[in-house]
């Protein structure tokens, strides 16, 4: 028996509906919810506000358990859910939800996600449940082997995957709390979770740890950064049994791609051949192009030439019958997971007067799979840590831990490109 | 300075950079993630390791080996230097 497909402007609610009702479905600390009750709760939730049929609703700051079952509550019943991560900044967020246009297939509810845009502010992406899910398995059996640690911020792209793969497999999923490491890993362990999906740096940090090894885990997925061999080795040294998956996906296409051979990088067969209904194209400047089969609903921001690929921004080169990834084109920092723009970063720096000039660029790192390093051309080369000092205190007080420069390096002048443009290769 | 020295002091300028504090009683069988230092303070340890000493054994290994303990971490600095 195969899940229901929202491609027929099902619903969140509809899938759930359509599995056995006693399974459970979400578990957090002292709350563990079957489908049924779930079901209920969203049941309810749609009489108590009958009138919000229709409506556009936003979700923001809401416990990860109260944002699941307004998903399930939501979709199918509202026009359109805005998802905001609570870092974000509600009102700003309102003034670009307001600049996405409506769907006409007035069928399906409008997500709106939060991505973090490729000049560094948040931007706003649409998709429909169907868009969402078109990488999925659906399989319900399969489904009662697996249970789904999530690690991830529900509300972003990648959160959103765990969420839905649990839902659409009637696999329960284990909340673990974001904010407290240990409390996490002893959840996953207490849980003995089956299946757990995590970028390469959460991974590391799991090897280094080495709790998870009491973990049965049958599905190891990775995604979010480059995945490099020694980790998949390290995984697969230590969880024979499991199945090593790593996701390439593209916030931009909606999709990506798996791979289960244990290779890093993905077949050339990938590029030749399309995987699964996506189609992928490497242009001349090693940019992967993907066509998804379907497209993010609605998304005019992302340009699509005549044939219907979309950019990833990513840069990828060819060896033989193997294709890697080397970054992104814009010179974007992936800091375990996080991205970074350089020029957001050189802005900041440059508020300091004793800074002449500066380039920041993205740093190969075993660990997080980038940092953020930064050359700088001091007024005076300095003669003791003074200026380090003071570059690294006022980092602090306007960037993230992520985003602050690992290494500062006082240079006596920076490249400069033929264009004009300070040369990002990096260090 | 041992080669044990130069991380345990790089660990507390890292500590002082990051505005994290290391545990008072730093020792062999600290557990590295339990140091006072998270990930991202380990990867920034990691690059200025490199800097000050010029390889970095995590990138020259070929088996993949994670460290656990401050004992590991320092044993594998020792193992691949040049």
């Amino acid at each position: 028996m195969n899940a229901l497909l929202p491609e027929y402007g099902l619903s969140l609610l509809d899938v759930l509906q359509a599995l056995p009702q006693e399974r459970p479905l979400l578990q957090t600390g002292e709350v563990r919810l079957s489908i049924a009750e779930v079901v209920t709760r969203a049941l309810a939730l749609r009489t108590a506000h009958a009138d919000w049929e229709g409506q556009v609703r936003v979700f923001h700051s809401l416990s990860p358990l109260d944002f699941l079952v307004e998903l399930v509550a939501w979709d199918g019943f509202c026009r359109r859910l805005i998802l905001l991560p609570s870092s974000l900044n509600p009102e700003k967020a309102m003034q670009q939800a307001a600049d996405v246009p409506q769907f006409t297939d007035s069928k399906s509810t409008q997500w709106l996600l939060a991505t973090s845009g490729t000049s560094g502010e948040p931007k706003l992406i649409a998709h429909t449940l169907a868009s969402l899910s078109q990488s999925l398995k659906r399989d319900p059996q399969a489904g009662t082997c697996f249970r789904w640690g999530l690690v991830y911020d529900p509300s972003r792209f990648a959160g959103l995957q765990v969420v839905l793969q649990a839902f659409f497999s009637g696999a329960e999923l284990v909340i673990t709390p974001l904010n407290d490491y240990d409390e996490q890993v002893r959840s996953l362990v207490a849980n003995r979770i089956s299946a757990l999906s995590a970028t390469p740096t959460l991974w590391r940090k799991f090897a280094m740890d080495g709790r998870l090894r009491d973990c049965p885990l049958r599905q190891i997925t990775l995604g979010g950064e480059i995945v490099d061999q020694k980790l998949l080795d390290h995984l697969r040294q230590s969880f024979p049994e499991a199945r090593i998956t790593h996701i390439y996906a593209s916030t931009e296409a909606g999709v990506g791609f798996a791979v289960t051979d244990g290779r890093a990088g993905f077949p050339l067969a990938f590029v030749t051949e399309g995987v699964g209904r996506t189609r992928l194209r490497v242009d001349a400047r090693g940019h992967l192009w993907l066509r998804p089969p379907l497209s993010p609903a609605g998304n005019s921001t992302w340009a699509t030439d005549e044939e219907g690929y979309i950019d990833s921004g990513d840069r990828v080169e060819i060896h033989g019958d193997r294709i890697s990834f080397l970054g992104r084109s814009n010179g974007v920092i992936n800091v375990g997971g996080n991205k970074v723009h350089p020029e957001k970063i050189e802005e900041v720096l440059r508020e300091l007067s004793q800074i002449l000039e500066v380039r920041v660029a993205g740093k190969k790192n075993p660990l997080t799979g980038e940092l953020v390093v930064a050359d700088v051309v001091p007024k005076e080369m300095p003669g003791d840590e003074t200026l380090r000092r003071q570059i690294l205190v006022h980092c602090r007080h306007h960037l993230e831990n992520w985003q602050i420069p690992a290494l500062v390096r006082f240079v006596p002048h920076i490249d400069v490109s033929g264009t004009g443009k300070v040369n990002r290769t990096g260090a | 300075m041992t080669l044990k020295e130069t991380i345990m002091q790089l660990m507390r300028e890292v500590a002082d950079t990051t505005g994290t504090e290391l545990v008072s009683d730093l020792n062999n069988e600290t557990v590295l993630l339990e140091s006072g230092l998270d990930s991202l303070g380990f990867a920034i340890l990691v690059a200025r390791l490199e800097e000050q000493l010029d390889y970095d054994p995590f990138t020259l290994m070929d088996e993949p080996i994670y460290p656990r303990t401050l004992e590991e971490f320092v044993a594998i600095y020792e193992r691949f230097a040049p």
